[in-house]
């Protein structure tokens, strides 16, 4: 996966306007009964081409494949039975095609809650719905979407995510975690790495010495600070790290060639 | 290398590591790493504790003793370095103490003026040079042995800050580091000082030297037992850990398939009509409580948000048929309650919610502003009809809130319903 160079936000493209051919929608969720239930009804009730995918791996690979690409893309987030996660599908999707919208349906409890704002600010999304409202409002929302709205916030999910995204934390933003290839060895260290890793760890991980890695730590305080970590613990940067890992990685492959 | 304080402040100052081992445990309790279990921590605390109050008392056993076994009298020329000497090892003795028991108490502005009180490595060697120099200067040729717990202060200063340090010393490293760590070399320039001073003949510095030594000897081949025991524990430790986290994966993996099969059964619900709207709604009931359990563990923890509990009851009225016409963003809900906060906060969204839910209400408003004054300003605002505070069915639980709120809970009328606003007090809201 590439990096996107551009730092602005291109807006999705209004799926209204795909000409007279059927707009071609995705649900990427592990919950068949769910995922079959909304697909007939999109089908039924909105005339959509609708494309079912219960992994994020399916997904990506139909990505690859389909020439046309999708005009909308309904992602779940929450995937415990497969190390990607939504935010894989929904990073992966808006790479292949920046105009695509992205409409989130997910669970809005928990840890779930962190990473909605994530994606939320991270990637222009066209809707978030709350696995929690009736089926009914995900069928709205798409609705709206096809007729070109953006930025649909279900009322569940509403007081999870932030008025205003923030800049610095868009897909691209992200590199600025990832300064060099020394920050980049330890972010991927806290990913793949043991649970609480000691500095000693943290060393052997990345054939740094511990003062280096001390010191990057530090250099990335600034940085963390914007996205809501006020001066953390390596474990806190740990918990971090795995949970926004879709929208890191990339940019740490960027700085380790070869990786 | 950048010397980090807990308190998040990087003095930017590059040192040494050497120089930052003499800095102490507090320029290294960075968060980096698990702090040391308790007990570690508390003994570290203990034995410093105490030697270095006999290490501060030593010099005064010189002046009372006057036994030949000594072979020496107390003279007015001891009393003053004796004095120094004391005072300068307790300047270096609170401080680390304070490190030590704020790491502890997991915040030093627990601590009050002590917890934020802190050392410079300058006025630690400063401190450190003045002690050598006074003992050296107080104590005669064989009382140098009375100095002995002032070894073992610098000694046990060192092993506790190689623990909160998390490298893994181990006792040739440790041996190392203390033989040649300006805790070590500051106490020689100390006695070399005081000898060439004439304060003290230069075999009393070579015996010191000696001695000293042979303390760190002592104390390396204790660390590497220790380092064993540790290495148990900790191994123990994380096996308990992982225990405990299998089984709060296996709650909330067991909380997620029971909501998520309530979904499933509410989804396929929905699609036979109005026929079970009922049943659609008992379900709707049962996948609130379950929430609300939830959410009644997060406010007794502390850890509840006001984002939370607002989604909590938005949800609730979603699935009663509510059309939700607006709800508070991020910006003012990001706020984690202390439980009895997050205790009012949801009293007065469920109380609100509920009546309100319960009396028809086809449209309902949440807002909530986080106001400077360290009050929640919460208003719920419905098109049920309205109702009085003093209705005994439908206000009386808000009544009693109110009551709990100082009078700060009010109904106002609106054209199509009524207006509740409440003020919450957040306290230490994080």
């Amino acid at each position: 996966m590439s990096v996107h160079p551009s730092h602005g936000r291109a807006a999705p493209r209004n799926p209204a306007t795909v000409g007279a051919r059927v707009p071609r929608v995705a649900i990427v969720d592990d919950e068949t009964v769910v995922t079959e239930l909304v697909a007939d009804r999109l089908r039924e009730q909105l005339g959509v081409d609708v494309s079912t995918y219960s992994s994020v791996g399916d997904f990506q690979l139909a990505l690859g494949a389909e020439r046309t690409g999708f005009d909308i893309v309904v992602a779940d987030l929450s995937f415990p039975r497969e190390p990607r996660s939504g935010l894989d599908a929904v990073l992966a999707a808006y790479l292949a095609d920046h105009g695509t919208a992205v409409v989130l349906y997910s669970d809005s409890d928990g840890s779930a809650a962190s990473q909605l704002r994530d994606v939320w600010e991270a990637v222009p999304l066209a809707g978030v719905v709350s696995k929690g409202s009736p089926v009914a409002a995900l069928l709205e929302t798409v609705r709206r979407v096809l007729a070109g709205e953006s930025a649909i916030v279900d009322p569940l999910v509403a007081a999870l995510l932030p008025s205003q995204r923030s800049p610095f934390r868009t897909f691209e933003a992200y590199a600025g975690l990832v300064p060099h290839a020394g920050h980049a060895k330890l972010w991927r260290a806290l990913v793949d790495g043991p649970d609480d890793p000691s500095y000693k760890q943290l060393q052997h991980a990345t054939g740094l010495r511990i003062n280096t890695l001390r010191n990057y730590r530090n250099d990335l305080l600034p940085s963390l600070r914007l996205h809501g970590l006020d001066n953390p613990t390596i474990k806190d940067m740990q918990h971090f790290a795995r949970r926004v890992r879709a929208l890191l990685i990339p940019h740490v492959r960027a700085k380790l060639p070869g990786n | 290398m950048t010397v980090v304080t807990e308190g998040g402040r990087s003095p930017g100052e590059r040192v040494d590591r050497w120089l930052a081992l003499l800095a102490g445990p507090a320029c290294w309790i960075d968060g980096g790493r698990s702090r040391p279990a308790a007990a570690t921590a508390s003994a570290a605390l203990l034995a410093e504790l105490l030697v270095g109050l006999s290490a501060a008392v030593a010099p005064f056993l010189r002046l009372r003793s006057s036994g030949p076994g000594v072979g020496l009298t107390a003279t007015a020329d001891a009393t003053t370095p004796s004095i120094v000497a004391s005072v300068a090892i307790l300047v270096l003795l609170l401080p680390t103490t304070a490190a030590i028991v704020a790491s502890l108490t997991g915040t030093p502005a627990a601590l009050g003026p002590l917890g934020r009180l802190e050392v410079s490595s300058g006025l630690r060697a400063g401190a450190l040079i003045i002690a050598a120099g006074g003992c050296t200067a107080a104590l005669g040729r064989w009382t140098m042995l009375l100095s002995i717990p002032g070894g073992f202060m610098a000694g046990s200063e060192a092993f506790a800050t190689g623990i909160l340090i998390g490298t893994e010393l181990d006792g040739a490293d440790m041996w190392k580091r203390f033989v040649l760590s300006p805790v070590h070399l500051g106490m020689v320039a100390g006695g070399a000082v005081a000898a060439l001073a004439g304060f003290a003949p230069i075999a009393a510095l070579v015996l010191g030297t000696v001695e000293l030594s042979a303390v760190a000897a002592c104390l390396a081949l204790g660390l590497w037992r220790l380092q064993a025991e540790r290495d148990r524990l900790h191994v123990d430790a994380a096996v308990q850990h992982a225990l405990r986290q299998e089984h709060q994966r296996h709650a909330a993996r067991l909380h997620d398939d029971i909501v998520g099969r309530l979904r499933v059964l509410r989804a396929r619900l929905e699609d036979r009509g109005d026929e079970v709207i009922d049943l659609r709604d008992h379900v709707a009931d049962i996948e609130h409580e379950l929430r609300v359990d939830q959410l009644d563990a997060s406010v007794r923890s502390g850890t509840a948000s006001v984002a939370e509990l607002v989604q909590t009851y938005v949800r609730f009225a979603v699935n009663h048929g509510v059309t939700i016409t607006e709800v508070p963003r991020l910006d003012d809900t990001d706020v984690v309650l202390e439980p009895d906060a997050g205790w009012l906060l949801k009293r007065v969204l469920a109380g609100t919610v509920s009546n309100a839910v319960t009396a028809g209400a086809t449209a309902l408003a949440v807002r909530i502003e986080r106001r400077d004054d360290g009050l929640l300003a919460v208003e719920v605002e419905d098109d049920a009809g309205g109702f009085e505070l003093t209705d005994a069915h439908v206000g009386r639980g808000l009544h009693r809130l109110r009551e709990e709120l100082g009078g700060h809970l009010s109904v106002n009328a609106t054209d199509l319903g009524s207006r509740v606003r409440a003020l919450v007090p957040i306290g230490t809201a994080r």
